[in-house]
């Protein structure tokens, strides 16, 4: 029987598909000369920043697979992280043990924020994205109240690294010493002078096939349904609903674990900025490694981390050396990172018409075709 | 009667009403096991209703329930729910098909019944941390698929299947759930072509021979025959007759499907000559409008005619004024006055004085907030710049209050529109009120060619005979080509010189109005003249 | 005919096994916080007063905190130390006026939810029980309440701009 989508390698249609990635690729490469960074010094950050991003980019998957786009509420689980990293700073619980705990405090909030998530995202069905980036606007407020006020006073914190001079509230930024890299250095072997952090990697490969299994569950085979098609799933007798907030709690648990290790790589807390810059990072880093709204795998993250941190190495030195000022990369760090968010929604948008009309032709023309044979 | 040969299914005196209407009166059926009951009938039939209370739908029950007894293996069931259906043995094949485009045949089939392999987490995480047992998966899904008789890839994607196919998997789907005793499938091989729809007979006979029994909805006559044991035909909400399958013929069971009294000929419309004049020329017209579809439709227009367009539901009439005016994806060749019209593009067509008044006047018709005034006057505002008050050679353009005032109380009085002003809401107005705006938004068009789209629906008596003169005077006394599609065969007698009738996205046949229904019946369900004897 | 579900299979094996694994955590966690949370000890050799007594500085000692490294204490010196968990041993070897040297040995804990304790050395050698010479240490700030530092707070007043700076790293 004839198939309606021939497999045949089309050059013109790879490159359609993945022209984000093949932008980047080409960008990186012109600013790889002219940065001057070395080899080695190169690699060496790219692999600390793969350490660093990965788990947060993982978390991003599973809300895609269950068809509600990109989680732009990732923040959510990254406030929770965040607050359990606050705690374990300001009773001085120090090294692994201090992270395990951050993350076990990191737990229930981020299973609350994510329910709170997907009940909203529930209500807002087809502008998920939307609503979700507005949740993360609307818990930042939240969020900062909690921290900005309530800590201190309503929440018993009593550290001078942590509180303020005026005796609430968190400070600006808070450093980590306690935590700081206690994830990498664990266990770490050097490669060619450059560090490797054995523990971290098991952790990411372990996230890694947590995902691939998740796939093969019941839960993961939901998930793919209601993604594909609400109605047809519901008709089926799965619990749409349900299952639609189960991948968005899930997310947010891992966002907040992932925001753990960031944090313990930094080694400093931006108690008020790195949640939300991480959301948009991370969302763009995916978008980079060719993953789409509807569809992305474990390939796209670790293509997309590679390909989005280089390009954030390098711009500021390839703008400096070529205009004499760094400024130039740092803007430009930014215009990219929200073009290509907006660049590939609006190649899905493009995509999705596109397929649409075309599987409508073919479909009329096999239709034709029977009512001749 | 013993035990043993209680029949499966049995119906006792259904019937049902909407809101007063009757839509089912007197049903009395019974089914036996591994019987294949063929069921036809018009739209409007009662076919749909009665399939929707055997399967305990929600629109049955959230209007008062319906009359009669439904009996399984001799005693009465009352289904709350599709789910007590199911429970029951009872299955059901939609026309539109409901599978999941990126999974495979296999996982579409056992869709949520999943084999699974039980994990430890699933204590902690609940039941759904089980893994999915692929090979078991696969077993079941080949087993029915075999089960069905037909030739199935279970690893190949929906999306990527022909049509056949996926009808294939819906099947399967209900054959797989091990306590299925009965199958309803609704206009199966409507998407099918021939040789697909003759797998799917073969698939039937398989099933009946197993001791399933199957209810067959179709309009395809030859394939009743071909399979049925029984067939009911049904005809404004009665069974008008129940037939032996081998003794019976197609000329019959179309006769029974469209037969109406003779009387209901005399308010038929005088003839008068076709114009030699071509206005409209439409050729291999495809359409993609989902449970519309078009495939090669050949047509001419004359000038200054009345053209219906008839046919069974679903068989692709609505989908030609569709596809033309550029509402859903089309191709071919379409000219007006010998000029090619653009397809896929609203305004092209309504550029060329071609207007349509939809059959979906909520969706498409109406602009639902705002006033009757707006609603009448807008498409000719924005199209052919009327009720406008130009300043400076036309860079400035104000509208005409006045004159649009006018022109909407002009046609609330003509089509004696039931409204508190031109100004109120097209909201607030009854369906026959609202469908009358929608006309009169197009003769505010003064279009060249009107198509209408089933402009009685959902009205009531009185409306619709004032709905169908306006469109005969408009068409006789302003000499506007008028080409109407409506599933109701006496309503096209009544206005029409010509009716073609599209069956399976093609048109099947064009004779005078005054053709006797029957003819027309056996135009609907495929076979012209000659090979219905 | 759908089943009834009753409250006795609420508690079914998966409700025991949840409880379960929620428990275990509680106490990981609980346990977690012991073992991680770090102490810092400020070693003091001033004088000090406890209870309308007075006990006077040292005038030289040397003090090893669990085994390590002896570090040497001149009167009015403060160390920290950093410690975790609660157990600690401490050995003094110390010298008065007539240059006699005495040795002490002593096990201390520190209580859990300080973060920073003060031990007293003289205290300790005058032989007072360990929670006269273990004090919990309170930042000044905290002490003197909210006036204090007017201007540093307002320095200090975070001013969370919209995306962050776009400097820092990510």
């Amino acid at each position: 029987m004839k198939k309606l989508n021939s497999k045949e390698f089309n050059v013109k249609e790879f490159a359609i598909n993945n022209v984000v990635p093949i932008i980047f690729i080409v960008l990186c490469i012109v600013c790889i000369p002219i940065a001057g960074y070395s080899g080695q010094y190169l690699v060496s950050q790219i692999v600390t920043r793969i350490m660093r991003n990965s788990f947060l980019v993982l978390s991003l998957l599973i809300p895609i697979m269950a068809g509600m786009g990109l989680n732009f509420g990732m923040t959510l689980g990254a406030m929770a992280g965040q607050i359990g990293i606050i705690f374990i700073t300001a009773w001085n619980v120090v090294g692994i043990p201090g992270l395990l705990l951050a993350a076990i405090i990191a737990t229930p909030i981020a299973v609350l924020l994510g329910w709170f998530c997907g009940k909203m995202l529930n209500m807002a069905r087809g502008r998920e994205m939307i609503t979700s980036y507005m949740i993360s606007f609307f818990m930042n407020g939240v969020y900062q109240l909690i921290v900005l006020y309530g800590m201190g006073p309503v929440i018993p914190i009593h550290s001078d690294q942590v509180i303020l001079p005026r005796g609430y509230g968190v400070r600006n930024t808070i450093d980590l010493i306690n935590v700081r890299q206690s994830v990498d250095t664990y266990w770490q072997i050097s490669i060619g002078g450059v560090n490797i952090p054995i523990l971290t990697i098991i952790l990411i490969v372990l996230l890694c096939l947590v995902i691939v299994w998740f796939r093969r569950t019941k839960l993961g085979q939901d998930m793919r349904a209601v993604g594909q098609d609400m109605e047809v799933a519901r008709e089926a007798g799965i619990k749409v609903e349900r299952t639609r907030i189960l991948a968005i709690v899930i997310s947010t648990v891992f966002a907040a674990y992932g925001m753990i290790l960031y944090l313990s790589n930094m080694g400093t807390l931006n108690t008020y900025n790195s949640h939300s810059q991480i959301g948009m990072f991370s969302i763009a880093a995916l978008l980079v490694g060719g993953a789409s709204v509807s569809k992305a795998s474990i390939k796209n993250v670790f293509l997309g981390i590679i390909l989005f941190h280089l390009m954030f190495i390098l711009t500021p030195q390839a703008g400096k050396n070529l205009m004499g000022q760094a400024q130039i990369g740092e803007y430009f760090r930014v215009f990219v990172s929200y073009g290509v968010i907006t660049l590939a929604l609006v190649l899905y948008e493009i995509r999705t018409r596109r397929e649409k009309a075309e599987s409508a032709k073919q479909l009329a023309n096999l239709q034709k075709e029977g009512a001749k044979a | 009667m013993s035990e043993m040969t209680k029949p499966l299914l049995e119906m006792q005196n259904v019937s049902k009403e909407y809101n007063g209407n009757p839509v089912l009166k007197d049903v009395n059926f019974t089914l036996k096991q591994g019987e294949v009951l063929g069921l036809v009938g018009e739209n409007g039939a009662g076919k749909s209703t009665l399939m929707n209370i055997l399967f305990g739908m929600d629109v049955i029950h959230q209007t008062g329930g319906y009359g009669g007894k439904v009996l399984i293996d001799g005693k009465e069931v009352k289904f709350a729910s599709p789910l007590d259906a199911l429970k029951a043995g009872i299955g059901m094949v939609h026309q539109e098909f409901s599978l999941l485009p990126g999974f495979t045949a296999a996982e579409n089939i056992l869709l949520n019944r999943e084999p699974e392999n039980k994990s430890v987490l699933s204590l902690v995480f609940g039941p759904r941390a089980n893994t999915i047992d692929r090979k078991e998966l696969q077993k079941k899904a080949i087993d029915a698929i075999t089960k069905l008789g037909v030739s199935l890839d279970p690893d190949m994607l929906v999306q990527e299947m022909p049509v056949g196919h996926k009808q294939f998997t819906e099947i399967s789907r209900e054959i797989s759930k091990s306590s299925i005793r009965l199958l309803v499938l609704d206009e199966p091989t409507a998407v099918l072509s021939e040789k697909e729809a003759e797998m799917l007979l073969k698939a039937i006979k398989n099933l009946s021979a197993q001791g399933i029994s199957v209810i067959f909805i179709t309009h395809r006559l030859q394939e009743i025959i071909d399979v049925c044991n029984k067939v009911i035909v049904m005809r404004d909400g009665r069974i008008i007759k129940e037939l032996d399958a081998a003794n019976t013929s197609i000329t019959e069971m179309a006769r029974l499907m469209v037969g109406r009294d003779v009387n209901a000929q005399s308010a038929m419309i005088e003839e008068r000559p076709l114009s030699p004049e071509v206005v409209l020329s439409i050729k291999n017209l495809w359409v993609d409008m989902p449970g519309e579809v078009v495939k090669n439709v050949n047509l001419e227009v004359h000038k200054g005619e009345f053209l219906g367009i008839g046919g069974l539901a679903g068989q692709g009439k609505i989908g030609i004024p569709n596809g033309i005016m550029g509402l859903y994806p089309a191709g071919g060749s379409v000219e007006l006055y010998g000029k090619p019209i653009q397809l896929n593009n609203p305004r092209a067509c309504l550029d060329s004085s071609l207007a349509f008044v939809s059959e979906d006047r909520r969706g498409v018709g109406l602009l639902l907030d705002e006033s009757l005034e707006w609603n009448v006057a807008f498409p000719a505002m924005q199209i052919q710049n009327k009720f406008l008050k130009q300043y400076l050679g036309g860079l400035i353009k104000w509208r005409d209050q006045e004159a649009i005032k006018n022109v909407t109380d002009k046609y609330i009085e003509q089509l004696q529109i039931k409204c508190t002003s031109s100004k109120q809401k097209a909201k607030e107005l009854s369906g026959g009120n609202q469908q009358k705006i929608c006309l009169a938004k197009s003769f505010a068009l003064q279009p060249k060619l009107l198509f209408v789209s089933e402009p009685t629906r959902g009205i009531d008596i009185g409306a619709k005979a004032l709905v169908l003169k306006a469109l005969r005077e408009y068409n006789r006394e302003l000499g506007v080509t008028i080409v109407m599609v409506s599933s109701e065969l006496e309503e096209l007698r009544q206005c029409c010189d010509r009716i073609a009738i599209v069956t399976d996205g093609a048109i099947s046949g064009i004779l005078p109005a005054s053709t006797p229904s029957e003819d027309f019946g056996i135009l609907m369900v495929g076979k012209t003249g000659k090979e219905a004897m | 005919m759908s089943e009834k579900k009753s409250i006795k299979d609420f508690f079914n094996l998966s409700f025991y096994v949840r409880l379960g694994v929620i428990v275990i955590v509680v106490l990981l966690a609980v346990f977690l916080y012991h073992f991680g949370k770090q102490h810092t000890v400020y070693v003091d050799n001033r004088t000090i007063e406890i209870d309308g007594e007075s006990y006077k500085a040292l005038d030289w000692a040397e003090v090893s905190i669990d085994g390590r490294d002896s570090q040497e204490y001149s009167p009015r010196t403060r160390r920290e130390e950093i410690v975790q968990r609660q157990k600690h041993t401490i050995h003094v070897i110390y010298e008065d006026e007539d240059f006699n040297q005495f040795e002490v040995e002593a096990e201390f804990s520190i209580p859990l939810n300080d973060t920073q304790v003060v031990l007293s050395l003289p205290a300790l050698v005058a032989g007072l029980s360990e929670d006269q010479y273990i004090t919990e240490f309170i930042p000044m700030a905290q002490q003197l309440g909210l006036n204090i530092g007017g201007g540093q707070a307002a320095a200090e007043e975070p001013v969370p701009s919209e995306f962050g700076n776009m400097m820092s790293d990510f």
